[in-house]
């Protein structure tokens, strides 16, 4: 499946690229809040990050600026290696396309007066016309909305909510983008539905080489779906490294506490089923 | 199942639908359990599965207008309560059954201070107490400071007012404490602090609990038995151990699977196929079996009854598959 536009990016490297980015907020009563710290972060092709961190870590704000929704007070941000933070207008929306936000409720992020199929065509201005019917249903497919012209014509409140991320995900991946940048994805999926979502992730970046920023509390998504972990804290990354390592044998006092207040349930790794201090 | 201990809650058979204009939604088509004295009893299910329609049966706290209790019994304290009118429940929740909710914010009241919210509760249920002292107590007891007293809701964080929503049900002075959701729109830090809290309470009043969960973990780490409820029915019961080490319906097993992120020999994540059910369709059999792979033409056809497995009266599981359900073919 080959898009128009801008086109997922053929080379490795660095997808995205934020140096020394700081954001300051200021407060009704006159008070500031550093939100995010003179921080780095790369995302690199076909690579998946998972910034991990508790409410208040500024995890959002960096994934907002990260989106060139937000502006920061001083710091890079490279996409592909051109320098957002100059761009306006036009030139910065034509420039974002190459990534995609999903965010944790789809639903506020649909017109939920427009169908399915008027849904798509607003994410397909690349495609002529005639064309966008058969592109829809082929995203459709590919999302696991399957058959497709069952779908189309369905307003997004008579989708579950499994459903209406999907929709969510093929309209990120209709823009053919080069990095998917995902805030709390799965929180709103029941269990049961997780894993084909996740699943799918993985498929698009098999085969697109899509790079994904994973902003997400849940470390045990972040264990399991993420190559590399940056662990975020009181608006720095306190914590960084492969996955596997960072969770497993966390260095950080702060990335400890996290990992270890993350209740199991143990079954086939051999350890007892309470390993918290939460049972009495 | 025979309990360990007098119950202090059994849920028989329950069958609950929705009338509305637009169709009826059967949300509990046939729900069991048992929370006996002092016991922590967990509840899982994902959306749809009836887990927060069967707490609110359980407090009468279901919209009358719509909702209809069309089978079954509720039976709190050894008091059937499943014609109870809405001016006995006055009288009856809080003590000996009392409640709280995932979002403390929807059931606090925003211009109210929090000390004066749990005196509300107070005055109710311990008329004889001097209110003041009752209400310090409690705050101590959720372990929050005095000075919460004069807060309003919004001045607290999310993990503080659940504390005080958990101090405004503690006043009631309940034998079991149903707690829906607690810990879901919290960090895990936090939610981690409120699970102690509540094991620790337990503990110190002898209070039971009744834990209503989307998330298998939280459940594991709080309670000593488990109920799987899927589409309306208990699909699934017995001790956390035996349960979570030997699942005996599929959907236990997949939801298990799904809920350790457990990937496969491709590195795929494990699923089960399809989606959470439309509880407007009408369903004569298993409501698991459009998404079982072990599903045959009985599983469509007739509802499976309980059945204890492997000889375990305390393990029961509604499957005419159940001895097939853990066998690496049961679920992709």
């Amino acid at each position: 499946m080959t898009g128009l536009g801008s086109g997922a990016a053929p080379t490795g490297g660095p997808v995205l690229e934020l140096a020394g980015v700081t954001k300051t907020f200021k407060q009704s009563g006159g008070a500031t809040v550093q939100a995010v710290k003179a921080t780095d972060l790369r995302v690199d092709h076909a690579e998946t990050v998972a910034l991990v961190g508790e409410s208040g870590s500024g995890k959002s704000t960096l994934g907002r600026i990260a989106l060139c929704l937000l502006r920061p007070d001083a710091g890079r941000v490279l996409l592909r290696g051109q320098d957002m933070i100059g761009l306006a207008g036009r030139a910065l929306r034509e420039a974002r396309t190459v990534m995609q936000p999903i965010f944790q409720d789809p639903t506020s992020s649909f017109n939920p007066r427009r169908t399915v199929r008027a849904l798509l065509a607003q994410a397909l201005p690349h495609i002529e016309p005639d064309a966008r019917e058969a592109r829809s249903l082929d995203l459709l497919d590919r999302t696991g909305l399957s058959p497709g012209r069952e779908y189309l014509d369905r307003l997004p409140h008579e989708l579950s909510g499994g459903q209406r991320q999907r929709l969510a995900l093929a309209r990120a991946i209709a823009m053919n983008p080069a990095l998917i940048v995902a805030d709390e994805p799965l929180s709103g999926a029941d269990v049961s539905i997780r894993g084909q979502l996740l699943n799918l992730l993985l498929d698009l970046q098999r085969e697109r080489g899509v790079a994904y920023l994973m902003i997400t509390h849940d470390i045990s998504i972040a264990r399991a779906f993420a190559d590399r972990v940056a662990v975020m804290a009181r608006g720095e990354i306190v914590e960084h490294g492969p996955a596997r390592d960072v969770l497993a044998n966390p260095q950080h006092p702060y990335t400890r506490r996290l990992v270890a207040a993350v209740p199991t349930i143990g079954v086939g790794d051999g350890r007892p089923r309470s390993s918290g201090p939460l049972r009495s | 199942m025979v309990p360990a201990r007098p119950a202090i809650l059994q849920v028989e058979h329950l069958r609950v639908a929705y009338h509305s204009p637009r169709g009826v939604i059967r949300a509990i088509e046939d729900a069991s359990l048992e929370v006996g004295e002092g016991e922590a009893v967990g509840l899982v299910g994902e959306s749809g599965s009836g887990k927060s329609s069967l707490a609110r049966a359980i407090m009468g706290l279901l919209p009358s207008h719509v909702a209809r209790l069309e089978a079954g019994r509720i039976v709190v304290d050894g008091r059937d309560v499943t014609r109870a009118t809405e001016r006995e429940w006055v009288r009856l929740r809080g003590n000996p059954a009392a409640i709280v909710f995932q979002d403390p914010l929807t059931y606090l009241n925003p211009i109210m201070r929090v000390g004066r919210q749990i005196a509300e509760s107070v005055e109710r249920h311990d008329p004889d107490t001097t209110v003041d002292r009752r209400v310090v107590e409690l705050l101590d007891l959720v372990r929050l400071p005095a000075s919460c007293a004069r807060a309003y809701p919004h001045e607290l964080s999310g993990g503080m007012r659940q504390r005080a929503l958990l101090a405004v049900a503690l006043a009631c002075r309940p034998r079991l404490l149903v707690a829906d959701e607690p810990t879901t729109a919290l960090d895990v830090t936090t939610q981690a602090e409120i699970l102690a809290l509540i094991a620790d309470l337990r503990q110190r009043l002898g209070m039971a609990l009744l834990l209503i969960s989307h998330d298998l973990a939280v459940i594991a780490s709080a309670c000593d038995h488990v109920h799987v409820m899927y589409a309306g029915a208990t699909v699934e019961s017995g001790p956390c151990d035996t349960v979570f080490a030997r699942p005996a319906h599929p959907y236990t097993v997949g939801l298990l699977r799904a809920a350790t992120s457990a990937r496969d020999a491709e590195r795929r994540f494990a699923t089960i196929r399809g989606d959470v059910p439309n509880l407007a369709a009408p369903v004569t059999g298993c409501r698991f079996a459009d998404r079982c792979d072990l599903a045959t033409d009985r599983c469509v056809a007739e509802m499976p009854p309980p059945v204890a497995i492997g000889g375990d009266p305390t393990h029961i599981a509604r499957c005419w598959e159940s001895t097939r359900a853990d066998s690496p073919e049961a679920c992709t």
